[in-house]
């Protein structure tokens, strides 16, 4: 059985039956800008695993998840996080595990070179971080991201 | 100073042309909230229901809830339009808000300015909106030419030009402000009777939630994200069509 969904509103024109893009009825969506080059970016960085957690994470925990109180994934962490693992390199071997927060924010752990944790959280406007083989806990405001991607993970 | 911005920024901005192509202007606000859906179209219109007192479902609410959760397509979609006897309308769904000119008359940046001030100072009294996510303004502009020959815009083969139908979409960026452009020149807009062929020029230009905060700078950001896509849209012209517009400048 097939079913067509109704258009999601009215739009104030349309292109030409000659012009239109009919992707959509077929399950294909236009990405947004970049969007590609971020599924690249997690693939590679996170693998098939941890890409996939996120995937869920951005389109299937909404408010309330987890039992009535859980927070919906927070943007601004989001785009943080992003921006930190643009410049992160974790050492091979050591997956990456990522989860959501009940407060909506991202939290990736890793082992380093001696196989002591390393955790970091993206908060909205902050990272918080712990280095087990330091027991060093720390914060950085996100403009930092980058930087502190070296730092931890360079 | 055009910094290698592909398309050339003119010194002055019309405030005005004559005929006005704008058939739709679109400030839009993504967002994320701890309330669940059905509770947040009731805060809403206690709110706004003196100014927009009717409102109407769009077919997307016909769609099931869970099925709507799960196709990203859907997610950014509005629900419900709250309609007003004035110049806009107010479309509401679970991640978005936007205020939309009606289509018949655009009535210029300050009124459109002063209704969203209202609709953010509204948005903060109720406070369900806990981290914005995309500030996007949007103008939809139709011509019942072909547009490509007024433009400063050409897609060619090797030397030759494409002619016909077309279509073209690009992204252009000016940090921290993304911009999608589509220039079409086989286009209907509206429908039924009053359908009418043409040329659409849509410009969408936003910021991203580590640019922006709704409640602190979101204005003055609609009214960046607004010149963007004023130089974008004068940019593109030839000065030669412009001229034709009789522009008005401040």
């Amino acid at each position: 059985m097939t079913m067509t969904l109704p258009q999601p509103r009215q739009f104030v024109y349309q292109l030409s039956d000659n012009l239109r893009d009919e992707t959509p009825v077929y399950g294909v969506r236009r990405a947004e800008p970049s969007e590609g080059e971020r599924e690249e970016l997690l693939l590679s960085k996170l693998g098939a695993k941890g890409w996939g957690r996120l995937h869920h994470f951005r389109h299937y925990y909404s408010a309330g998840w987890g039992g009535g109180l859980g927070r919906p994934l927070s943007p601004r962490a989001l785009e943080t996080f992003y921006r930190f693992l643009e410049s992160a390199t974790f050492p091979s071997g050591s997956a990456p595990s990522v989860f959501l927060t009940d407060e909506g924010c991202i939290e990736v752990c890793w082992e380093d070179f001696e196989g002591k944790a390393v955790q970091v959280e993206f908060r909205p406007a902050e990272i918080e971080f712990f280095i087990e083989a330091r027991q060093l806990e720390g914060s950085a405001p996100a403009s930092e991201a980058k930087d502190l991607a070296r730092r931890l993970a360079g | 100073m055009n910094d290698g911005f592909p398309i050339p920024i003119p010194e002055r901005l019309p405030v005005k042309i004559d005929p006005c192509p704008i058939v739709e202007a679109i400030l839009e606000i993504r967002f994320v909230t701890s309330e669940s859906w059905p509770t947040l179209p009731g805060l809403l219109f206690a709110r706004i229901r003196d100014r927009y007192p009717e409102q109407k479902d769009l077919p997307l609410t016909q769609v099931p809830d869970e099925l709507r959760r799960r196709e990203p397509a859907f997610t950014y979609q509005p629900l419900i339009q709250f309609l007003s006897p004035g110049d806009f309308l107010i479309q509401f769904g679970p991640r978005v808000v936007s205020l939309v000119s009606k289509a018949k008359e655009y009535p210029g940046w300050p009124a459109l300015e002063k209704e969203m001030t209202w609709l953010v100072s509204e948005l903060q009294k109720i406070g369900f909106v806990s981290e914005g996510e995309r500030l996007g303004v949007r103008y939809i502009n139709f011509f019942s030419f072909d547009i490509f020959e007024k433009l400063e815009l050409e897609v060619s083969t090797g030397k030759k030009r494409l002619a016909g139908e077309l279509s073209v979409t690009s992204v252009l960026t000016r940090p921290p402000l993304t911009s999608r452009l589509l220039v079409a020149n086989s286009a209907t807009l509206g429908t039924g009777d009053g359908a009418r062929s043409g040329s659409v020029l849509d410009v969408d230009v936003w910021l991203g939630s580590l640019d922006f905060d709704l409640i602190e700078n979101g204005l003055p950001k609609f009214g960046e994200a607004h010149h963007f896509e004023k130089q974008i849209f004068f940019g593109l012209l030839k000065p030669d069509f412009l001229a034709t517009l009789s522009p008005i400048y401040k």
